[in-house]
């Protein structure tokens, strides 16, 4: 938020922003879907200031 | 009489608009476009003998392209360059403030213009630069201060906040009136007082993004971009592995999954075990291809940008930007997900 994205969907942790090695191979990878498919949601949606996408 | 040369680009040079941003530099005889009422200006004691014009993607493609445009300008044998005005346009004004900060190392006087929130203005070093207006329907005021500027450097003054200067000022040695010590106690009396602001050290500030319309995946180009330093494994590029200096393009063309072992990040920040075990947890290619398969991605970038946010200066991060978006509208991606480190 503070950087001034506009539109951010939070993740796991740095080192494996698109990864969780603490899940099984098969629930990473649905995990990694879900987390793109939420940046795709974030893309279609309008926003007029930083806001956050979270994955449920 | 003073020779002048103007730089301005494409579009201001009425050649076209984003689809001639490619338009490698040119030099034209006299004054072109706003060079024209700068002229009027400037007459009768300053003429614009020619004016050097570039596409924005090409200007703000590298040092090759700033290196052909100052080969142009050199040869008019100029009493003084001036570049833009570039209102807020990032690409414009990063080549302006590339073109004024070589034609400085050259030994050419030079005034560029450009709103003072341009990303490219912090390219420009210490090379003077005053402010222009937001948008080109402040043309007007924008070339009467940037007429004055040019008048004030040709008769030898040196360019300040009186002239609009904006921008960096080239270092000098200064005494301060008081010692540290003295200075710490006075601004430590004043952040006590309330003053929130005083500070002899201003920090870098950060550019607010105006949120990019909203577009559908499914309909369009959609890219994947990251700051996490995943490069081919030999890293062919010279990616560093902190403050860099430079982004890279590798192409995704055929690629439906990031094999480990032949693709490792040089990230310096964190430890790169987990992105060497699976490369997908820094770039997500496998779930971006399903994605694309079922429709939910229109088609997916051919390429994706790198550089390693580590370290890396504001400039520089404001530069990579620029040039991102300048290649992504270039090949026609409409969105991306950038994965952050």
């Amino acid at each position: 938020m503070r950087v001034g994205a506009p539109r951010i969907v939070p993740t796991k942790g740095i080192p494996y922003p698109a990864g969780d090695p603490s899940l099984s191979p098969s629930e990473e990878r649905a995990w990694r879907r879900r987390l793109v498919e939420k940046g795709l949601e974030a893309v279609s949606t309008p926003v007029t200031g930083p806001t956050v996408f979270e994955v449920a | 009489m003073s020779r002048v040369v103007h730089y301005i680009n494409q579009f201001f040079a009425g050649i076209g608009g984003e689809d001639k941003a490619g338009t490698p530099p040119e030099s034209r005889p006299g004054p072109v476009g706003p060079g024209r009422r700068l002229q009027e200006l400037l007459a009768p004691d300053h003429e614009i003998v020619a004016t050097v014009l570039c596409g924005d993607d090409h200007a703000a493609s590298g040092p090759e392209a700033i290196e052909e445009i100052m080969r142009l300008v050199s040869e008019h044998d100029p009493d003084l360059l001036v570049a833009g005005p570039a209102f807020t346009s990032g690409r414009y004004g990063l080549a302006c403030a590339r073109v004024a900060a070589a034609a400085t190392a050259a030994g050419i006087p030079v005034v560029a213009a450009m709103h003072e929130e341009n990303p490219g203005l912090e390219e420009a070093g210490g090379a003077p630069v005053v402010a222009s207006g937001e948008a080109a329907r402040r043309m007007a005021q924008s070339l009467d201060t940037l007429a004055a500027a040019v008048r004030a450097l040709l008769a030898g003054e040196e360019l300040t906040a009186a002239h609009g200067r904006i921008g960096a000022i080239p270092r000098r040695v200064r005494v301060a009136d008081d010692d540290a010590a003295t200075r710490a106690v006075a601004l430590a009396m004043a952040r006590l007082g309330g003053d929130r602001e005083a500070t002899e050290v201003p920090l870098p500030r950060f550019d607010k993004v105006a949120p990019a319309a909203p577009v559908d995946p499914s309909e369009v180009t959609v890219a994947i971009l990251t700051e996490g330093a995943l490069v081919p494994d030999d890293n062919p590029g010279h990616l560093e592995s902190a403050r860099a200096t430079r982004w890279l393009r590798y192409p995704l063309e055929g690629l439906e999954s990031l094999p480990a072992g032949e693709w490792r990040s040089v990230h310096g920040g964190f430890s790169t075990q987990w992105a060497n075990e699976d490369p997908h947890r820094i770039l997500p290619l496998d779930a971006a291809r399903e994605l694309e398969e079922h429709g939910a991605i229109g088609r997916l970038h051919a390429a994706y940008l790198v550089t390693a946010g580590n370290g890396t200066s504001v400039g520089n991060a404001r530069r990579f930007g620029i040039e991102w978006a300048a290649d992504l509208r270039h090949s026609e991606v409409r969105a991306a997900i950038l994965t952050s480190t």
